[in-house]
């Protein structure tokens, strides 16, 4: 039977341990990145090894920043009255991406999950607490995801900040925006109808 | 509704296989293992993404086969469906209707509706509670998008909440996180409850007035959903009592508390849906614990022909039944009963392996398929 060269079996095992990587998909990925020119792969390998050693926790947010604090903790112009809690960076990206946010984050990196071992201890709680003893702080919104966890993280956070005497709000149900009601997917549309409001 | 056309290609143990559907009932026929029940599987399988059998989808996949493909098309009052999903190993399924490909499974609910009768549901009354709460499941998810949702994260908050007071009962893990997965389980777990009694409500009218004509007149049978917090002597509340959310929810906190230290020390909900029943009387008696084995019997017939009239008031059509095996566990008297009550109204498919059972008037109108390792030959 014919086996790969050790060094392309290598590059195969390793692509095939990254999340959504197959082995077939890591066949592919390690003949591509062989046949291409030798810049492009250091290119690769330069990019991946700067990101793993310039990138950090904000200490503030705990968001991955280059710079600590990160920019969006120190700029000027982001109110610091106003905290949104997500899960990972990848949803500060999210909202980010309205344009409309101006307040800071806090990164949570994680949901409450007692089947994988995930409780506040795993999460950076304390963290978010330490910070709402600031006076500064006004309101905390909790925009983890809308499944079980991330229910369970902020019904758990809004418990916590309650003697904080800080706003605690959760981002809504609803519909999305711009869309033909026929295609909204009937549990959103249900939950929509829950939260219905008066028009005056 | 009626399904007009199934195909399979390396389905369990169909090669290939194209079979129109010319009558209102489809009767296969052959001996056992020989690939009867795999065809109303696959109809199954068409019209929920999932089997009766198997939990696993590479099961359905033939023998030395990298992927398999079952289709069917629908006939609709709305109009025709294709429905097509294709097995491959180790890959998600892909499900198209009318060749446009579904990017989330649960859309594929609602294109064929379908109730299944095995011989299994004789056990319904004599069997377990799990059974029982099967049966509502089965329906529910078929007609409700938001039972099927709330079901799947109840059985995730479910999941997580046992996770956690298995920890406490090994004195590991703090209780002041259990709350928040209370509440949740409150709040999912009732709207399941509400569901579930206007359901059993319906289902009990229609399974009522089935019964007396069965019976001729001689027995009143009613369906009751006993939630998890009723009490073993516990009457029955008035019509109605479960269908209030925040009654439900009243109950569930308080039955919650009682077994607060019971949880803790056992490490496991003992509360919620997962521990709801289904009580049948006949003429007021619990015909679980009173009735007889031929009591018991008729009693499913209703309880199943409701079912079937529940999916009509529903979805507005009858849906396709499915019985499997069935027919023969039943006596000449019930069996003709039943299926003169599905006859010329429901399409229907059975499975047997004596078919000369069915009364001569059934058989006449019948499209009769000889089913033999997995090739379909038709009757003359």
């Amino acid at each position: 039977m014919y086996m790969y060269p050790r060094p392309i079996a290598r590059l195969i095992e390793e692509l095939s341990k990254l999340p959504g990587i197959g082995p077939k998909t890591a066949q592919r990925l390690a003949f591509y990145l062989i046949s291409g020119s030798s810049e492009r792969v250091h290119g690769l390998a330069h990019a991946l090894l700067e990101a793993k050693e310039k990138i950090v926790y904000c200490s503030v947010c705990f968001n991955y920043t280059d710079d600590d604090p990160c920019r969006i903790c120190a700029a000027e112009s982001r109110d610091p009255s106003l905290i949104c809690v997500v899960e990972y960076p990848r949803d500060v990206v999210a909202v980010e991406r309205t344009r409309e946010y101006k307040g800071r984050y806090h990164v949570l990196h994680g949901a409450i999950s007692p089947m994988e071992g995930i409780g506040p201890a795993q999460l950076r709680i304390r963290e978010l607490i330490q910070r709402c003893t600031d006076e500064t702080v006004k309101e905390v919104i909790l925009a983890t995801d809308p499944d079980p966890e991330g229910e369970a993280t902020a019904l758990y956070l809004a418990r916590l900040l309650k003697p904080s005497g800080v706003r605690v709000t959760r981002m809504a149900h609803g519909m999305p925006v711009g869309g033909d009601l026929e295609y909204v997917d009937e549990v959103t549309l249900a939950r929509a109808l829950e939260g219905r409001r008066e028009l005056n | 509704m009626r399904v007009t056309h199934v195909s399979l290609h390396e389905y369990r143990n169909y090669h290939e296989l194209v079979l129109p559907i010319t009558a209102n009932l489809v009767i296969f026929v052959g001996a056992n293992a020989q690939g009867k029940t795999n065809l109303l599987e696959a109809i199954y399988y068409l019209a929920t993404a999932r089997s009766f059998r198997t939990a696993n989808d590479q099961d359905l996949i033939g023998w030395q086969a990298e992927q398999a493909q079952a289709a069917c098309r629908v006939e609709r009052e709305l109009g025709e469906a294709d429905i097509s999903i294709r097995l491959q190993r180790d890959k998600p399924k892909i499900i198209t209707v009318n060749g446009q490909h579904l990017r989330r499974h649960g859309d594929l609910f609602g294109y064929l509706n379908v109730v299944t009768f095995t011989p299994d549901d004789l056990q319904l009354i004599k069997g377990s509670p799990a059974e029982r709460r099967r049966f509502l499941d089965m329906e529910l998810t078929q007609v409700s998008p938001t039972y099927r949702h709330d079901l799947a994260a109840y059985n995730r908050i479910l999941k997580q909440r046992n996770n956690l007071l298995r920890t406490l009962a090994e004195q590991r893990g703090s209780a002041d996180m259990l709350a928040v997965w209370d509440e949740q389980l409150i709040e999912t777990g009732s709207r399941l409850m509400v569901k579930r009694a206007e359901a059993v409500l319906r289902l009990s009218e229609l399974g009522r007035y089935v019964h007396h004509d069965l019976t001729n007149g001689k027995e009143t049978l009613s369906i009751r959903y006993r939630p998890f917090f009723a009490k073993p002597q516990e009457l029955a509340p008035e019509e109605g009592a479960w269908e209030s959310l925040v009654r439900v929810q009243d109950r569930f906190r308080v039955e919650m508390r009682r077994l607060r230290a019971a949880e803790m020390g056992r490490g496991q909900s003992l509360v919620g849906p997962q521990r709801d029943d289904l009580e049948f009387l006949v003429n007021d008696y619990d015909v679980r614990s009173f009735g007889s084995q031929g009591q018991q019997r008729s009693a499913v017939l209703s309880c199943k022909l409701a079912e079937i009239e529940f999916m009509r008031s529903e979805i507005s059509e009858y849906p396709v039944l499915l019985l499997d095996d069935v027919m023969s566990e039943l006596d000449a008297q019930r069996r003709h009963y039943f299926l003169n009550m599905v006859n010329g109204l429901v399409h229907t498919f059975i499975t047997t392996t004596a078919h000369q059972e069915l009364s001569a008037s059934f058989l006449k109108e019948a499209q009769v398929a000889r089913i033999a390792a997995g090739r379909v030959l038709q009757a003359p």
